[in-house]
């Protein structure tokens, strides 16, 4: 029971600061989840990317399942997927009436656009520590150049692109 | 009801690659299709689902629900909007724990690992094109880069620290 509660609430708190999106959480994760915690290890940590990757749904809630999941089984995955999204649901949901009104108010407005550098900041560094994690042979970094011209060029997507080279892994590694 | 719970379980079902992605299928399903939702509205919608905390997908999946059928609506929406990646990273999840092992596994994520460092950039990327680039928000950037990066700080300060600093200079 202790670990559930400890679960729910990091992931509550993980869901009530993130803005902008499941990769600016990316560093609260690291922080609160592998720093802190110890759940995950830095390479689950980019295996977790890959499946949040691979599966459809939001990166934030998709973490919070693989996460839940590896630490306490379906239980787990339960409790972290409702923590994550319960801020969203008591302020968009239960106190939706109250934020029609005041949804307009360029006081709220500014207050949530003034975060958002913040938010491309933590990007960035999630871009940092995850090339770090990231193994630094060669042929990675091969991968890491080619992958990143292919899609910024738009000639792959990102799910295309883990098919592509998942495979090209496979056959890299002598697994077929 | 049952039929917009339907709607974001497929939409749900069909969003790779994050809460973004699911922003042109709801267009397309509720606004285009079926018309329920005002194309203004859903504008809106999405501008305070981005700038609300939490995952967006949760977030306009919450406001949708709340604007068709009040609170029920909500949770209705949030949990067709949520139910079907849950489904899936369980049952990746599960092969991932029983599969650690198996050479084929091991050699798939060896390849894509390196590919997450791209789309993270190119992410990167993207936000900075579309941010305004005033001094005061490039300031506030490589602020919140180098006090998480270099001195580990816990992004939650930043969050905090930034919204003071907001209210303060309002």
């Amino acid at each position: 029971m202790d670990k559930l509660i400890s679960l729910y609430i990091t992931f509550f708190k993980i869901g009530m600061f993130t803005f902008g999106g499941g990769y600016a959480m990316l560093p609260l994760i690291e922080k609160e989840i592998i720093e802190r915690q110890g759940w995950l290890t830095n390479t689950e940590f980019l295996d977790l990317l890959v499946l949040s990757q691979s599966s459809p749904g939001p990166i934030a809630t998709n973490s919070a399942t693989f996460i839940g999941f590896k630490y306490y089984g379906i239980a787990g995955s339960i409790v972290a997927t409702l923590a994550v999204t319960s801020f969203s649901i008591i302020v968009l949901g239960l106190f939706s009436p109250v934020l029609e009104k005041y949804k307009d108010s360029r006081y709220l407005r500014s207050l949530f656009s003034n975060l958002r550098p913040l938010t491309i900041g933590f990007i960035l560094s999630a871009v940092f520590s995850v090339s770090l994690k990231a193994s630094l042979d060669p042929m990675s970094i091969v991968i890491t150049l080619v992958s990143f011209l292919l899609l910024y060029s738009g000639k792959l997507s990102s799910i295309a692109a883990i098919g592509v080279f998942g495979i090209i892994g496979i056959i890299l590694k002598g697994a077929i | 009801m049952l039929k917009l719970l339907l709607s974001f379980l497929k939409i749900g079902f069909f969003t790779f690659g994050g809460g973004y992605a699911m922003i042109p299928l709801i267009e397309e399903e509720l606004v285009k299709r079926q018309g329920i939702i005002d194309a203004h509205d859903f504008i809106d919608m999405i501008s305070i689902a981005q700038s609300f905390p939490g995952p967006i997908a949760v977030n306009l999946s919450l406001l949708i629900g709340y604007r068709l059928y009040g609170h029920a609506g909500s949770l209705i929406c949030c949990f067709g909007a949520v139910f079907p990646s849950f489904i899936s990273i369980l049952l990746l999840a599960w092969i991932y724990s029983i599969g650690k092992n198996l050479d084929m596994l091991d050699g798939f994520f060896y390849g894509v690992r390196p590919v997450m460092v791209s789309l993270l950039a190119c992410s990167f990327i993207a936000l900075f094109k579309k941010m305004n680039k005033s001094h005061m928000n490039i300031a506030l950037l490589a602020a919140s880069f180098l006090l998480v990066t270099l001195l580990d700080v816990n992004p939650i300060f930043i969050i905090v620290a930034g919204g003071v600093l907001s209210i303060w200079t309002n």
